[in-house]
C-alpha cells in the first residue's frame, strides 16, 4: 500500500470543473416526453372514438371487422369493429365505431344500408365497391333522439332526408312493370321517382309512394292526374289503331307520368302526403270525372254465363258504369236462385240533366228514375258477343213493358228486369209451344178417327150396293151404244138410205145452183122462159105458179 | 480489484491514468487528451431507468397502433405489427413471419426485460451470478440493431410503393413509436455500465 501512494504522489491532480452543476437529471425529460405521447394518443383515440352503434343486417356479404367503413356522401364517418350473428340466428349484428364527429349518425332515423354492386335495367350503381369492397352507407336523421341499435335496410334507399321535395301516396291495384326507383315524369321531365311500394292490410291494391324534387312538386295540384306511363298502350278507335308510348326509356324502365286535366279549374298545390289514384294510361287519366257513384240492383232469372264483374252497363248505348259483383239470390217463397247482379253507375253521365236534377233536391233523383222506370226503363243483359259470349248489362226503354213495383227509396236502387232480346224470342217460342200444348189435340185425333171411320162405312156401302146398280147401268148404256153402232155401220139399211137422200139432196142442191147462175145471166127468162130450151117443160112447169 | 479500490481513474480514450480526486462532485477531464474521466458512466442507473422506462411506454403505442396504412384503390388497411405476423403465418410464409417476430417483438422484449433485469439485480446488490449477467448485457448489446428491420422495411415500403389512387402505403404512427422504442433501448444499454454489475462482487475481494 505504501508502494502505492509513493506511486499516487508523482500523479497529476485532475482539473475540477468550473461551472456550476444542475442537480436534477435532465434524463428524465425523455421518459416524461414518452409518457406525454403515450398519454396524448389515449386522449386522442377518446376524443375521436365516436358512439358505436349495432346495425342488424340479414347477411354480412362483403363486410368485414376492421376493415369496411361507414361512408356518408362518401365521407368515412366509422369503421365496423366487429361481426356477430344475433341470438335467435336470424341476423347478423354488426358493431360499429363512429368518429366523434359522426355521433349526430347515431340519431334515431338515421338509416344503413350496405352498398354493394347493383346492376338493373336502371342502371348499374355502386361499380366502386367492384374493386374496393363493400361499405356500409348511411343516411342522416334529422332526430335529435340518440339510438343504438339500428335496422339495416336491404336496399339503399329511394329518398334521403336531406333531399327537399314532397312525397305523395299513389293507389293502384296492379304495380305492373313499376319498381321501386322507378321515374315521375312531368311533360317528360323527370322530376322524381318512386320510393316505396307496399300492399295494403286486405291485399287488394298497392299503395306506393312517390317523391317529387322541389320545385317541381307545385305542379302538383289537387286535382292532378297520375297515371303509369310505361309499356305501349294500343287503343283501336275510329281513325284506326292507336299507339301510346312514353319514351323509349319510359317503356323500358316504366314510370309514372302527372299532368293536370286540360281545361280544368287550376287547383291549389296539394300537401304532401296527399292521395291520388294512379290511371292505367294517360287516356283514362285524362277522361273528366265520372262523378259520384251510385249503385244499382238488378234481378235477374235468367242465368247470366258471361256476365262479369267489371262489365259495362250502357244507358241507351253509352257507357254509364260497370257492373260490380254478380251473385246468387235465392227466393224463399218460388225456391228460385235469381241471379242478383251489383252495379255502379254515374249518373254525371246523363250530362245537363243530372246537373239539373241535382240541383232541385234530394228526392228528385228518385222521382225522376220513377218516371223513367214507369215508361219503361228496364235492364237487361245481352251477349255482347255470340263468340266470346260476354255480356252487358243494358239499360233501355221497354216497350209495352209489364208494370212494375218500384221503391227508389231503398239502397241499393232495385232496377227491374227484362230478358235479353235473344231470351224474349226464346220466351215467346215457349208461349207458343205453350199454345200448341193447350191444343186438345187428343180429342180432334180421336173426331178425325171416327170420321175416317165413317167414311170408310160410307165407301164399303158404296161398294156393296151403288156399285153393282151402276154397273148394270153401264151394262145397258154399253147393249144401247153398240145397237146405235151397228144401226150405223155401212151395210146397215139405214146408212144406206141416208147416203141415198144425201146424194139426191146434193144433186138437188146443184141444181138449183145451176139454176141460180142461169137466172143471174138471163133474168128475163123469168118471165119469158127459156127460148128453145128442151127443158121448156120444166121451164113451163116452173112457171105456173106464175100464171 | 478495482481501479476505483485503489483511488485510480483511468482515461477511456488514451488510456492515462490519473489520482482519484476527493471533489466527486465535479467533472473531471483528462489532463492529456480533454476526455471526460469518469470512475463509472456517469449516472448509468438513473439514465438507463429513465430510458428503459420511456421505452416501455412507447411501446404499447407501438404494438397497439397500426404501423402502416396499405391503401388499395378506396380501401384502406391498416397492420399493427402483431397482426403482419399473424398473417404472414396464415399466409403460409413462417420462415418470415419467424424473422419478423423476432426483429420486431422478441428483440426489444428482450432487450426491454434483460435491462430492467439488470438494473434491478444492480439496485437490490445480488452478489450472484455476475458473469451470466454481463453475458446476458453483451447479448443485447449485439441483437439490438436487428430491431430495426421493421423500420427499414416500412421505409422502403412507403417509398416504393406509391401508385397514388391505385396503389399507396403510408407510415402510421406504431412505426414512429416504434423506432423511438428501439432508439431508447439501444440508449439504454449504451448508459449502463456493466461494471457495476461488478461493483458488489465481494468474492473477487
Amino acid at each position: 500500500m505504501n508502494d502505492d501512494n509513493a506511486h499516487q504522489e508523482q500523479l497529476p491532480e485532475p482539473a475540477v470543473e468550473t461551472r456550476p452543476r444542475l442537480r436534477l437529471s435532465l434524463i428524465w425529460v425523455v421518459p416524461l416526453i414518452a409518457a406525454l405521447v403515450a398519454l396524448s394518443l389515449i386522449v386522442k383515440h377518446y376524443v375521436e372514438t365516436g358512439p358505436s352503434i349495432t346495425i342488424e343486417f340479414n347477411d354480412a356479404q362483403g363486410l368485414t371487422a376492421g376493415k369496411t367503413e361507414v361512408k356518408y356522401k362518401d365521407v368515412i364517418i366509422g369503421e365496423v369493429s366487429n361481426i356477430k350473428i344475433s341470438q335467435n340466428y336470424n341476423h347478423v349484428l354488426v358493431h360499429v365505431t363512429l368518429k366523434s364527429e359522426a355521433a349526430r349518425f347515431a340519431s334515431k332515423d338515421t338509416r344503413y344500408w350496405v352498398v354493394r354492386p347493383r346492376v338493373g335495367i336502371w342502371g348499374v350503381s355502386g361499380l366502386g365497391t367492384l374493386l374496393s369492397g363493400s361499405y356500409i352507407g348511411a343516411d342522416i336523421g334529422k332526430s335529435k333522439q340518440t339510438k343504438h341499435h339500428f335496422k339495416g335496410l336491404e336496399n339503399p334507399p329511394a329518398l334521403t332526408h336531406n333531399s327537399s321535395g314532397s312525397t305523395y301516396t299513389l293507389m293502384v291495384s296492379n304495380l305492373k312493370s313499376l319498381h321501386i326507383g322507378s321515374p315521375v315524369y312531368y311533360r317528360g321531365v323527370k322530376v322524381g321517382r318512386i320510393v316505396d311500394s307496399d300492399l295494403n292490410d286486405k291485399g287488394t291494391s298497392v299503395t306506393m309512394r312517390i317523391f317529387v324534387e322541389s320545385p317541381y312538386d307545385d305542379f302538383v295540384r289537387r286535382n292532378t292526374r297520375f297515371w303509369n306511363a310505361s309499356g305501349l298502350h294500343f287503343s283501336m278507335g275510329p281513325n284506326g289503331l292507336k299507339v301510346n308510348t312514353g319514351s323509349m326509356l319510359m317503356v323500358l324502365l316504366g314510370g309514372i307520368a302527372f299532368q293536370s286535366q286540360p281545361h280544368a279549374p287550376v287547383h291549389g298545390k296539394a300537401h304532401s302526403g296527399a292521395t291520388f289514384t294512379l290511371y292505367e294510361n294517360k287516356n283514362k287519366a285524362m277522361k273528366t270525372a265520372l262523378g259520384p257513384a251510385f249503385t244499382l240492383r238488378m234481378k235477374f232469372s235468367q242465368t247470366l254465363r258471361g256476365l262479369s264483374t267489371g262489365a259495362p252497363v250502357l244507358f241507351r248505348g253509352v257507357k254509364f258504369g260497370r257492373v260490380e259483383s254478380v251473385h246468387l239470390g235465392y227466393d224463399p217463397e218460388t225456391h228460385d236462385f235469381p241471379q242478383i247482379v251489383k252495379a255502379e253507375v254515374h249518373p254525371m253521365r246523363l250530362g245537363r240533366i243530372y246537373t239539373h236534377i241535382q240541383q232541385l233536391d234530394q228526392q228528385s233523383g228518385k222521382k225522376f228514375l220513377q218516371i223513367l222506370v214507369k215508361k219503361g226503363l228496364r235492364a237487361r243483359a245481352p251477349k255482347s258477343s255470340l263468340f266470346t259470349g260476354a255480356r252487358y248489362i243494358s239499360l233501355d226503354f221497354v216497350s209495352n213493358a209489364s208494370p212494375v213495383d218500384f221503391h227508389p227509396g231503398v239502397h241499393p236502387v232495385d232496377i227491374p228486369t227484362a230478358g235479353s232480346s235473344l231470351s224474349q224470342i226464346k220466351v215467346r217460342i215457349a208461349d207458343i209451344l205453350k199454345k200448341v200444348d193447350a191444343l186438345p189435340l187428343k180429342e180432334m185425333s180421336d173426331n178425325i178417327n171416327t170420321t175416317i171411320k165413317r167414311t170408310n162405312q160410307t165407301l164399303k156401302h158404296l161398294n156393296g150396293q151403288l156399285l153393282p146398280q151402276v154397273e148394270n147401268d153401264l151394262k145397258a148404256m154399253k147393249t144401247t151404244l153398240e145397237t146405235l153402232n151397228s144401226g150405223l155401220s155401212e151395210s146397215s139399211p139405214l146408212r144406206r138410205n141416208l147416203s141415198d137422200t144425201l146424194n139426191q139432196i146434193n144433186r138437188a142442191a146443184q141444181s138449183l145452183k145451176t139454176l141460180g147462175n142461169y137466172l143471174s145471166r138471163n133474168p128475163q127468162s123469168v118471165i119469158m122462159g127459156k127460148p128453145g130450151d128442151p127443158s121448156s117443160e120444166y121451164q113451163g112447169n116452173l112457171q105456173e105458179p106464175k100464171q | 480489484m478495482r481501479s476505483a479500490d485503489l483511488s485510480l481513474l483511468p482515461c477511456h480514450s488514451c488510456g492515462l491514468v490519473c489520482r482519484k480526486q476527493p471533489h466527486t462532485e465535479k467533472r473531471l477531464y483528462c489532463p492529456r487528451c480533454g476526455s471526460r474521466l469518469h470512475h463509472r458512466k456517469p449516472k448509468s442507473q438513473s439514465r438507463t431507468l429513465a430510458y428503459l422506462i420511456a421505452a416501455i411506454i412507447l411501446y404499447i403505442p407501438a404494438n397497439v397502433m397500426p404501423i402502416m396504412y396499405t391503401q388499395k384503390l378506396s380501401s384502406v388497411q391498416s397492420h399493427t405489427i402483431l397482426g403482419g405476423v399473424v398473417q404472414l403465418w396464415n399466409g403460409g410464409a413462417m420462415d418470415l413471419a419467424i424473422i419478423v417476430f423476432t426483429a420486431s417483438i422478441l428483440v426489444p422484449v428482450t432487450k426491454l426485460v434483460v435491462l430492467s433485469y439488470l438494473l434491478f439485480t444492480i439496485r437490490r446488490g445480488s452478489a450472484q451470478n455476475h458473469l451470466r449477467n454481463t453475458r446476458l448485457y453483451r447479448a443485447v448489446e449485439r441483437i439490438g440493431r436487428w430491431s430495426m428491420l421493421d423500420l427499414y422495411v416500412v421505409t422502403l415500403l412507403t417509398s416504393l410503393v406509391s401508385f397514388h389512387t391505385l396503389a399507396n402505403i403510408r407510415a402510421g404512427f406504431g412505426i414512429f413509436a416504434f423506432a423511438a422504442v428501439v432508439v431508447l433501448t439501444m440508449l439504454a444499454s449504451m448508459s449502463f455500465d456493466p461494471r457495476l454489475i461488478w461493483d458488489r462482487n465481494k468474492t473477487n475481494e
